[in-house]
């Protein structure tokens, strides 16, 4: 099962994701990934993004990066998703 | 000048999932699991004599909450916990046991915001799978990278002068390599307690206590390339490597816990005498510094930290 990524924002772009692996996996495959890849567990907080439409399943990922307010708002790190449905994504994490 | 501490003891780290953490640490690494309580799992490397040398603590954030050191004896313990409260570091006083096996333990803040601790005292269980006297080459039943030892720690944190002034003038670390800028001010610090070229490092970031990898050592260059098929077999997320790194100049392959904690093996690597003058690489060399043979950074190994 893949599904549609609509990437907005910057790094506007429009790309196919498995929905058997996380969102960051996905697009990390992709010669410029319009998410920054950092640790891929969860930790680092680099592939933070806001799902703005859509829906998926979602790992643990680190409280100091994600709070729950945050969670509940689709405010996510990447690495930690997996797209049950097409999707709308805007990329927030920075690299420090 | 050696105050006695003696090596890297023992590195408590956070993960998201323990199982997920010990099929990354034990599974691959090849790490031993010697105990289990509600919060933690104990791992050993196989040539190590303490019980354990490795923390993993379930935690709904990653990084690290602290690392011991050994140090020679009690009385060590009390004059170093003496030199710490007379340089003006807070130091708190751990009962024996309150860690399992292990002595009492004096903890302290660094100035990178890093929790370190001193401990004379914990179970010694020799080396695992071989015995005491008359002791085969390696035990047979070894996992993934068969790692020997837990190593050392690289930190990320703001204060590097300071943390230096506490290892060097208070814990009796020597400086063996640092990373420079152009006005001479210190980025990197690689800091020894033994023969090995670091025991702990620090490089200058804008957040305090962060955690950049916990490394363990390897004995040999095709030990470093069969980790990585395995990182590879594993599909673990990887860093970078299998490379050199100019910096102490050992062998290395950095890759990702499941929790995003970075991992190291390395081999090789300089050794030190306390009577070496530092070794120093200018903050322009720094590609090269880091990876030796690529000569270019990696943003990732510079900003991904937890």
């Amino acid at each position: 099962m893949s599904f549609v990524l609509t990437m907005v924002g910057e790094a506007a772009c429009e790309l196919r994701v498995s929905g058997q692996i996380s969102l960051l996996h996905s697009v990390s495959k992709t010669a410029n990934s319009p998410i920054n890849v950092g640790c891929r567990g969860g930790g680092c907080g680099v592939c933070k993004v806001q799902v703005l439409e859509g829906t998926y399943k979602h790992k643990p990922m680190s409280k100091a990066h994600i709070t729950n307010k945050e969670l509940a708002r689709g405010v996510v790190l990447a690495c930690r998703i997996i797209p049950t449905s097409d999707l709308t994504v805007l990329a927030i994490g920075e690299c420090k | 000048m050696k105050k006695g501490v003696m090596r890297p003891g023992h590195v408590q780290i956070r993960v998201l999932d323990i199982d997920e953490a010990l099929a990354h640490y034990c599974d691959l690494l090849g790490l031993i699991e010697v105990s289990r309580d509600s919060d933690c799992a104990y791992l050993k490397a196989w040539t190590e004599s303490d019980v354990y040398s490795v923390i993993l603590r379930k935690s709904d954030t990653a990084g690290m909450d602290f690392m011991g050191f050994k140090v020679l004896d009690e009385a060590t313990l009390d004059s170093l916990r003496q030199d710490l409260i007379d340089y003006g570091v807070a130091v708190e006083d751990i009962a024996a046991g309150e860690l399992p096996n292990c002595g009492r333990r004096v903890q302290f803040t660094a100035p990178t915001g890093h929790r370190f601790e001193l401990y004379a005292s914990k179970d010694q269980s020799g080396k695992w799978g071989i015995a005491d006297r008359n002791p085969e080459a390696w035990p047979r039943d070894l996992k993934g990278m068969k790692a020997t030892r837990f190593d050392h720690c690289l930190l990320y944190g703001d204060d590097i002068d300071g943390v230096l002034g506490l290892f060097v003038d208070v814990l009796g670390f020597d400086l063996a390599e640092q990373v420079v800028d152009p006005e001479d001010n210190k980025i990197g610090i690689f800091l020894t307690c033994s023969m090995k070229e670091h025991d702990v490092a620090f490089i200058k970031h804008p957040e305090k206590d962060k955690f950049h990898h916990a490394s363990f050592y390897l004995n040999t260059w095709e030990d470093i390339l069969r980790a990585a098929d395995l990182i590879s077999m594993h599909d673990t997320p990887l860093d970078i490597g299998p490379t050199r790194h100019g910096l102490t100049h050992g062998q290395t392959i950095y890759f990702f816990d499941p929790s995003g904690n970075r991992s190291e093996v390395f081999t090789g690597g300089d050794y030190f005498y306390p009577d070496q003058k530092p070794v120093t690489w200018d903050v322009e060399q720094l590609g090269k510094a880091i990876f030796y043979h690529d000569r270019q950074l990696n943003e990732r190994f510079l900003s991904v930290v937890t």
